[in-house]
């Protein structure tokens, strides 16, 4: 009897025993990784948390809002439209035509009235309506390694369909960007006094620098049957021209503003300021606008409402829910984590609360 | 450490009649109940070799040289039950090792019976269901022509590509690239061939069916063999299944026998039924000379690999009948390992893909998780949205072009475009719009999801710490699938239950052992076992909108259970007093079954069991001083008290899960008597009592352990006449050399013995609950999620075990409904009164569950399909008891039919079939074998334990598009595990992410 026992019993064990030892070292290693133990913290969403952080965003927006806000209101800016005021009567039915032909006079003069004293420098904008500088065939037509340098003169790939002549010499700068520069020109005065135009540092410096050559002379350009835009001094370099390079710098919407010059002094309020534009740029084409904008700047840059409003706004919004929650927590306060608010635990009859 | 089988071959003369039981024959066949099934050979394992021994020869045949054809034969054998032995080859496949995957337990092999076994009448196969296509003759001997080709020759591992969709492509061509390498080394590994008497190395891809293949120890075995002869002087060689398996190697060593000589045979491919196809012959080992030719009539190949019904004709013949069946016990099978043999050689049978091991490596439908479903039909809405998008927007763009653009001068549109102008736009929208369809969330969710599987590799809490087996994710893709899960299906024995049998009780000459309290074996010393548990589910859900996976963990906690020892003085006492009954009743439990008895090198004596209800009847038989000493062939050798009792084995009655009971005839070599005891479900042998006996008794005994949710087993036995065996035992040889129905013809001849028997006792087994089983149930149902219990135990047993592990709940909150009845009215009358009561409780927090069995199950499925579909939407709990593995697969297609995500949980073999079904499928590697964990997409080293609703993790699904959003989102968890266990019903959102 006493052999039985041993034998069943010591047989299990041993068999037991060995396979144990022999599988233990399958166990995985241990690490807080392999465990998904790792630390971790969850914010949980407290009244005091919410009302805190509201609080928080609405005493810190208000001021920035009430600040810009301030700001723009002291930009001073003076926008006039003169696109459809420089047709002459006789043309207003055909405004394509005056634009079109070199025989009509394209001098128009305007003035305009400057409300409050504006401080220098004045900056000059032209800005265009309707115009799509980012069309697909627009913006990919230049050829950036021409402007950069002469010796990618030929590089015209790029440019179609303002590449070459028609006899197949290479147009620099090709491309219908540079094919299509703005060209109405501005000369400003006050009392028969002439304002001097500045165009210093209108351009980006690192435009002027180095993506346009220095080396770089307009050759060939506007040569066509097919005039776009205005043309360029072929005795000056690229990195010179800067309305070209002003120009060149594509805008991503079709309203926008670009520099045109500075006047680097001071406009007295309520003084009448005289304008002779040129008007030859065509945007009658397609029935877009021309205005000349006047304008200051300050910290925010130039007159802009919108960015004060918006901080404003969610300032307030946040103010106004804290005040909320605050009464909801006062009136209705409830424990955290109470599971008799679970919705299973919910029975439908009680919904009622 | 190699777990021993022993395989019996030829031994001895055919002829001779003293039957060797084959030991392991038995063990796989006893169980009990439906469920002991559950292992038959560890099918699981890949290499089960299949080894087939011919027929031994005498010496005094030995120098007979002659022609010896095999004829190969093709009955096809269908998939009977034995779904055990799909087992998911596939898998294996994606190891790039020789697609050896995981090995299992025990595999035993019986060579060709020993002298007996070959005399046996191996009956017809299968059971009556009459299910055995045929298959034509034709497609047998295509499959031929291709061994012949030497296409389907050679160690079967050619590679097969399959596509998966989840995994990267890059990934794929690397397990590609390792594949072909593996096949090629395989295919061009060098064998010896024995060809006219010499011996020449050939590429195993060249081994064609029919050669006789020589292998030497510690080879590879390239393709499925019949073995011929062993260096082994018994005619046992020793198979090592080798596994290069996540989970070690593992080694079974399989055991033939085979006597001293050896046969030499020509296998002749082709069919009888297709014709002939001739083939070579002879083969010789170095030193004998012997010679001798067969043929051998197998069936087409298939994937079964616990079946090969075959015949070996031997020219000319020296046995008396000249047909011997051979069995899978006669088979070597491919990508074994000969071990501690120093040589063996098989006849080659199955070659190339064609092998038991190719066929097998089926590739099984990839499951589709709810989420990888809903991505799909997302991503078609968005490619159609995508169209509609570029259409209108293409048309708009050539309108506004001619309209607009052609205004504006700077941009300069030719007037004549070319004449794909029109193209343009549009192509250009769709390019744009290309990004809709986000490509990257795939490959983020695959790394995401691979991820997840790792930490249920990874994780601790799911080693189970007895074993030391990690807890496995074979199927990376359908983590998430497991937090939608709504029904889990579960197999009772090793999975809610630990499957340690103990035998508690017994009830033998009208007499009760053991108590309300205590066992029926109650040690006088106490001894303490701890055991470690650990187990669990874990699972990932997917809330679709938000991408939250939440994680649910059913995970256990340790538990060190103290258990005193038992004593069983009133046993022994009525041992020492002698009582017949109980001494024969004990040696029933000691021999009745398939356990071999190792000596370890101890002295102590291990028992391998196929069965845990036969290890435990074998221990307690050990414990009341019957121990079971030693198995040398067909001589058992019982130690009873002081004395030595010897037994001859004369036959073995398997066990089937149709039967219910195996048998076996046993000579007393004391006085020579013939005996014939049996052990079986109780409605298995009361039946067959002898008219004299009172079985009343045994009944009730039966009733009051099943109540106690015990296991039951009637032991019974019979002497028989000298006259009675031998007429019987001739029927049974015809019967076991049957090619067509084998099993069926076998059952019917073994009832032909088994009757009148007189019953000895009933004993009951515990098979204990796994700890914190009803604790886990009860926090899943709390989560929503469905159990059905799918056992092949009796209602009774299993309706205990229900309520034990809170399944169902005790009256008057639960209520039980039962559907019977034999015939199809009464199973349609019983089933629409539960479907009524069902309906009218519906709204009631009252917890009804149903009970159905097998018998009525197979009617309701067959005749009531839509009434049982309906049942089984409206109730959460179901209990199925004595149903059958294709009826537990039918369950889990009833359920995945009504669009409901099923998990299915299962340990041994007979779960395969439903694991493999079933959305997601966990299988245990438990006491059972690694079959139903290979099997499946999860497997775990044990269940049960505390349910811990891990973690879940919130996934923002803008982040996609690199490796760290991946990091973020596996990190994340959005609820800790404690809070998921306190608040089960936060699966419920889970489960209805996927509706929404």
């Amino acid at each position: 009897m006493k052999g039985g026992e041993t034998s069943s019993g010591g047989g299990g064990q041993d068999d037991s025993s060995t396979a144990v030892s022999s599988r233990k070292n399958k166990k995985p290693k241990y690490s807080r990784f392999t465990q998904q133990e790792l630390p971790a913290c969850k914010p949980i969403l407290t009244p005091g948390w919410v009302i805190s952080s509201f609080i928080f965003v609405g005493i810190v927006f208000i001021p920035i809002g009430l600040a810009s806000l301030f700001a723009s209101e002291h930009v001073v800016e003076i926008v006039e439209r003169y696109d459809k005021d420089c047709i002459p009567p006789d043309y207003r039915n055909n405004s394509l035509h005056y634009i079109q032909t070199s025989e009509t006079n394209k001098t128009c003069t305007r003035t305009f009235h400057v409300p409050k004293h504006m401080k220098g420098p004045v900056f000059i904008y032209y800005e265009l309506d309707n115009f799509y500088q980012n069309h697909r065939r627009y913006v990919k037509s230049r050829s950036d390694k021409q402007l950069r340098s002469k010796a990618s003169e030929a590089t015209t790939g790029t440019c179609k369909p303002e590449a070459v002549t028609s006899n197949g010499q290479p147009i620099v700068p090709c491309g219908l960007v540079a094919w299509s520069l703005f060209n109405d020109t501005y000369s400003f005065s006050i009392k028969n006094e002439a304002l001097n135009v500045s165009k210093k540092d209108i351009a980006w410096k690192s435009d002027q620098e180095h993506k346009f050559g220095s080396d770089v002379y307009p050759k060939n350009f506007q040569s066509g049957s097919f005039i776009g835009g205005g043309k360029l001094n072929s005795s000056i370099p690229l990195s010179e021209q800067v309305d070209l390079i002003v120009w060149m710098r594509t805008a991503a919407l079709p309203n926008f503003r670009k520099l045109y010059g500075k006047i680097e002094r001071d406009l007295e309020a309520n003084s009448t300021i005289t304008v002779i534009i040129q008007n030859n740029y065509n945007t009658y084409g397609f029935g877009g606008k021309k205005k000349l904008v006047l304008s200051t700047t300050s910290w925010i840059g130039g007159k802009n409402n919108f960015l004060g409003k918006a901080y404003l706004t969610i300032g307030g919004l946040c103010l106004f829910l804290a005040v909320c929650f605050i009464f909801v927590y006062v009136l209705k306060p409830r424990p955290l984590g109470d599971p008799s608010y679970l919705s299973w635990n919910r029975n439908p009859g009680e919904h009622v609360n | 450490m190699p777990e021993l089988l022993e395989f019996h071959g030829f031994q001895g003369t055919p002829l001779s009649d003293d039957s060797a039981v084959s030991s392991l024959e038995e063990k796989t066949k006893h169980c009990h109940g439906l469920d002991g099934v559950n292992s038959p050979f560890s099918i699981g394992s890949l290499g089960s070799g299949d080894v087939i021994l011919t027929p031994q020869l005498d010496s005094s045949f030995d120098r007979q040289a002659g022609a010896s054809w095999l004829q190969v034969d093709d009955t096809c054998p269908t998939k009977r039950d034995a779904e055990i032995c799909n087992i998911d080859w596939s898998k294996s496949s994606k190891n790039s090792e020789l697609n050896v995957d995981a090995v299992t337990d025990h595999v035993s092999i019986n060579g060709f019976g020993s002298t007996e076994s070959v005399m046996k009448e191996h009956g017809t196969d299968d059971k009556t269901k009459g299910v055995l296509p045929f298959q034509s003759p034709c497609s047998c001997a295509e499959s031929i022509s291709t061994n012949e080709d030497g296409l389907g020759c050679g160690s079967g591992a050619k590679s097969q590509l399959q596509h998966k969709d989840d995994v990267s492509a890059t990934k794929e061509a690397w397990d590609d690239y390792n594949r072909y390498l593996s096949d090629k080394k395989a295919n061009e590994k060098e064998v010896w061939v024995v060809k006219n008497g010499i011996k020449k190395h050939i590429q195993a891809q060249d081994i064609c069916v029919g050669n006789t293949v020589w292998l030497r120890e510690n080879d590879e075995v390239p393709c499925d063999l019949v073995l011929i002869g062993t260096s082994d002087p018994q005619g046992i060689c020793y198979v090592e299944l080798l596994a290069r398996s996540k989970y070690g190697k593992h080694s079974i060593i399989i055991n033939v026998d085979v006597k001293g000589s050896f046969v030499y045979i020509g296998v002749m491919g082709g069919c009888s039924i297709v014709g002939e196809i001739s083939f070579s012959t002879a083969a010789l080992d170095g030193e004998t000379d012997l010679k001798t030719r067969g043929v051998i009539e197998c069936p087409n190949p298939d994937k079964d690999i616990r079946r090969f019904d075959a015949n070996l004709r031997l020219f000319p013949p020296f046995i008396d009948n000249d047909v011997c069946p051979l069995t899978i016990k006669n088979t070597i099978l491919q990508s074994c390992y000969l071990r501690n043999t120093e040589w063996a050689c098989g006849v080659a049978v199955y070659t190339g893909n064609e092998t038991k091991l190719g066929m097998s490596r089926g590739i099984p439908e990839p499951k589709l998780t709810a989420m990888d479903a809903m991505i799909d039909k997302l991503t078609g809405a968005i490619f159609v949205f995508q169209i509609v998008v570029v259409l209108v927007l293409g048309v708009a763009g050539n309108v506004w072009k001619d309209t607009e653009a052609r205004k504006q001068w700077y941009v300069l549109y030719p007037d004549e475009g070319p004449w794909y102008e029109l193209l343009v736009i549009p192509l250009r929208f769709e390019l744009l719009c290309s990004i809709m369809i986000p490509i990257s969330i795939k490959v983020s969710l695959d790394l995401v999801k691979s991820l997840y599987a790792k930490f249920i590799d990874w994780d601790w809490e799911m080693i189970d710490l007895e074993t030391g087996t990690p807890s496995h994710a074979a199927n990376t893709a359908i983590s998430e699938d497991l937090g939608q899960v709504e029904y889990i299906l579960t197999d009772k024995t090793g999975t809610l239950t630990e499957n340690k049998m103990v035998f508690r009780r017994c009830c033998i000459g009208g007499n009760f052992y053991g108590n309300e309290t205590g066992d029926a074996l109650k040690e006088s010393s106490s001894r303490h076992i701890s055991i470690w548990i650990s187990g669990y589910v874990k699972s990932d859900f997917v809330l679709e909108n938000a991408y939250v996976f939440l994680t649910l963990i059913v995970t256990g906690k340790l538990t060190v259970l103290l258990r005193k020892g038992m004593q069983y003085k009133q046993l022994l006492n009525a041992i020492s007093s002698g009582s017949p009954d109980v001494v024969r009743s004990l040696t029933v439990m000691a021999i009745c079954n398939t356990v071999v008895p190792v000596q370890s090198k101890t002295g102590a004596i291990l028992y391998k069991a196929q069965s845990q209800d036969e290890d435990a009847l074998v221990h307690a038989a050990a414990k009341l001083n019957m121990v079971f000493v030693n198995k040398n062939g067909n001589n058992l050798e019982l130690r009873f008290n002081t004395s030595v009792i010897q037994y001859e084995v004369l036959e073995t009655l398997e066990f089937t899960s149709d039967r219910k009971r195996m048998s076996v005839v046993v000579r007393d070599c004391q006085n020579g008597k013939i005996l014939l005891l049996s052990k079986g479900a109780d409605e298995a042998i009361l039946p067959y009592a002898s008219a004299g006996q009172q079985t009343r008794i045994f009944n009730e005994a039966v009733e009051q352990y099943s109540q106690l949710g015990l296991r039951t087993l009637c032991l019974a036995w019979r002497e028989l006449k000298e006259d009675e065996y031998e007429e019987w035992s001739f029927m049974f040889r015809e019967a076991s050399s049957t090619l067509v129905d084998r099993e069926w013809r076998i059952a019917e001849v073994c009832q032909r013995l088994e009757h009148d028997l007189d019953v000895l006792g009933v004993t009951a087994i515990e098979d204990r609950l796994q700890d914190d089983v009803p604790e886990t149930i009860y926090t899943l149902r709390k989560a929503g999620i469905n159990f059905w219990m799918l056992t092949g135990d009796k209602q009774n047993t299993a309706i205990q075990i229900a309520l034990s592990c809170n399944f169902i709940s005790p009256e008057p909150k639960g209520q039980l409904l039962l559907i019977d009845g034999k015939t199809e009215q009464e199973v349609g009358r019983s089933l629409e009164r539960v479907l009524l009561t069902m309906r009218t409780t519906a709204s009631e927090p009252k917890d009804v569950a149903f009970v159905v069995d097998g018998w009525a199950l197979e009617i309701a499925l067959k005749h009531y399909w839509k009434a049982f579909t309906e049942l089984a939407i409206l109730t959460r709990t179901a209990i199925c008891c004595r149903v059958t593995p294709s009826q537990k697969a039918q369950l889990v297609q009833i359920l995945k039919s009504c669009d409901y995500r099923t998990l299915a949980i299962g340990d041994g073999g007979n779960d395969v079939r439903m694991i493999q079904q079933a959305d997601i499928g966990v299988g245990i590697s438990g006491r059972e074998g690694l079959q139903a964990a290979r099997a499946a997409d999860y497997s775990i080293g044990r269940v049960s334990g505390t349910s811990l609703f891990n973690s879940v993790s919130l996934m923002a699904y803008n982040v996609f598009y690199t490796s760290v959003p991946v990091l973020v989102s596996v990190l994340d968890k959005d609820l800790s595990e404690e809070t998921v266990m306190q608040h089960p019903q936060i699966l419920f959102y889970c489960q209805a992410g996927r509706y929404s």
